[in-house]
């Protein structure tokens, strides 16, 4: 168990941490550019109820383009699922990694 | 053996004669009292501290620092981390050198998951987090270090339940770079402790498929066996033995549960795959591990199979129980029959367990209806007391025999007096 300590090795070791940070930038950039050529798609909010704050700590946010309507509503079709900037805050509630901001409707 | 065992031990041993006063002056002047090692953990506490001062001030004033800052801020650690943990390989010092390198893959998937936050990018795919895994494989290769090697199994496995979970996909790339990367590097360099996370890492994947594709869950049995089968090609045989492990241990839970609850049918219908294509699968996998079996020449542990025998075929009822019964009490009689052959007391010990766990079911399944609370307890009580001794007489007796007979003719009277109470 001992490391190779070869200049190929720490070429390599090098090489690979470069990736990484290009790929971290690539990331930002990827965002970057979302955010300024992307399609700007503003999102109205539904009227907050407020009553939820009598036993959260927080409101739920709804979107009203999330009420489909019943009848003669647009055909979701999958370009709606591209990654998008949103307008208006993410909901409050959301943990995850990547705040759900939801364009698919 | 600790100092302190050898401090309160050696003035036995000067005066049974076995070593002198000089020798044991010796023995513990060789190992020093440990004050010296805790007093060199103040530097790692103190370090660790000053670190966890650093990220809270970062973490509370995150969202007011500027994008560039934050992205800087990122780059910067993980780039230090990387240097820091090459710093320390070069000088020797192996552990710190590791442990920051390790920091650095860290570092990289916690930089993939803000960066992407700090833009409000949406992820619907796991290709994000995928680079994660393949620097990590990568960096296992690259350095000859037990926990590098652990970390793309456990990263992988976080992946695949982040992908389940939130996105309801499975990551057929994340289970195959674990499974083929981490897999051939373990291959290579077989270890123990990797053998058992490797498995353990691949079952919980393989569980995460079953739950999202809401299959049979015996499905599950077939990566499993696969993992089994692996084990059974590879020459290291406590490395083989580490990785059938996990695999073993769910199908035996599977068995119990069987036994335990396999006589309503409602439960025994979950468990049903098409007849033909599990069957079929998993005579291949029994086949490719017999033939593995037979080329490492360890035909003696094929009885494993046994738990697997696909008894929730049968109508559900208590013929299924019986017949689960049946087949852990020949699981544990060949676990014991292999130990009995071979005088290894682990083994023994095992399958000793074994046998009484499938006594114990039995015994509950049985006659919890037919008889009187306290006469069950006492009944059970007085069977388990009399099968421990019986198995313990019989461990001593064939661990004495085994001794007697690799030590050879003039140690034995020794071995076996020494083993002597079981007589």
């Amino acid at each position: 168990m001992f490391t190779r300590s070869t200049p190929s090795h720490r070429l390599l070791v090098r090489l690979l941490v470069a990736a990484q940070v290009l790929y971290v930038l690539g990331v930002a950039g990827a965002g970057y550019a979302t955010t300024a050529y992307g399609q700007h798609i503003a999102l109205a909010t539904t009227p907050v109820d407020l009553h939820g704050l009598q036993y959260e700590s927080f409101v739920r946010l709804r979107y009203t383009a999330a009420e489909a309507p019943l009848t003669g509503g647009a055909p979701r079709h999958p370009s709606a699922a591209r990654p998008c900037t949103c307008s208006s805050p993410p909901p409050p509630t959301a943990w995850l990694p990547w705040p759900a901001c939801t364009p698919r409707s | 053996m600790s100092r302190k065992f050898l401090e309160t031990e050696s003035p036995a041993w000067v005066t049974e004669g076995l070593i002198t006063q000089a020798q044991r002056e010796r023995l513990l002047a060789r190992y020093p009292p440990e004050a010296v090692q805790a007093v060199g953990l103040l530097p790692l506490l103190g370090s660790i501290l000053v670190g966890l001062s650093a990220l809270s001030v970062v973490a509370a004033n995150w969202q007011s620092l500027p994008t560039t800052v934050r992205l800087g801020l990122l780059l910067a650690s993980l780039l230090a981390a990387y240097a820091g943990g090459e710093y320390f390989l070069r000088r020797g010092n192996r552990r710190l050198g590791y442990g920051l390198v390790g920091l650095g893959l860290v570092m990289f998937g916690v930089s993939i998951i803000l960066t992407s936050q700090l833009y409000q990018l949406v992820g619907y795919d796991v290709s994000g987090l995928l680079a994660w895994v393949v620097v990590g494989v990568l960096l296992s290769y690259l350095y000859t270090s037990q926990p590098l090697a652990l970390l793309p199994i456990v990263i992988g496995a976080a992946v695949q339940t982040y992908c389940t979970q939130a996105l309801g996909l499975f990551s057929y790339a994340t289970i195959g770079l674990v499974a083929l990367g981490s897999g051939y590097r373990w291959w290579r360099r077989p270890d123990t402790l990797v053998a058992s996370v490797l498995a353990v890492g691949l079952l919980w994947q393989a569980a995460l498929w079953v739950a999202l594709s809401h299959s049979k869950i015996t499905w599950f049995f077939i990566p499993a066996m696969l993992v089994y089968a692996a084990g059974d090609w590879h020459r290291n045989r406590p490395a083989a033995r580490a990785l059938q492990g996990p695999p073993l241990v769910a199908a035996y839970l599977f068995a119990l549960g069987l036994a335990l609850f396999g006589e309503t049918d409602q439960y025994a219908g979950l468990l049903r795959p098409p007849v033909l294509a599990y069957l079929g699968a998993l005579a291949a996998l029994l086949a490719l591990s017999v033939a593995g079996k037979r080329q490492q020449g360890r035909l003696a542990s094929l009885p494993d199979w046994l738990l697997l025998l696909p008894g929730f075929y049968l109508p559900g009822g208590l013929p299924l129980a019986i017949a689960t019964l049946v087949v852990l009490y020949a699981h544990a009689g060949s676990v014991l029959a292999r130990a009995h052959r071979s005088g290894e007391a682990e083994q023994l010990t095992l399958g000793t367990v074994l046998f009484v766990v499938a006594t114990m079911v039995a015994y509950f399944k049985l006659t919890w209806a037919f008889l009187d609370k306290s006469l069950f307890f006492l009944i059970g009580g007085v069977l388990l007391l009399s099968l421990s001794w019986y198995l313990r007489r019989r461990n001593a007796q064939r661990l004495a025999a085994g001794v007697a007979t690799t030590v050879g003719a003039a140690p034995a009277p020794s071995s076996s007096s020494a083993n002597g109470p079981a007589h």
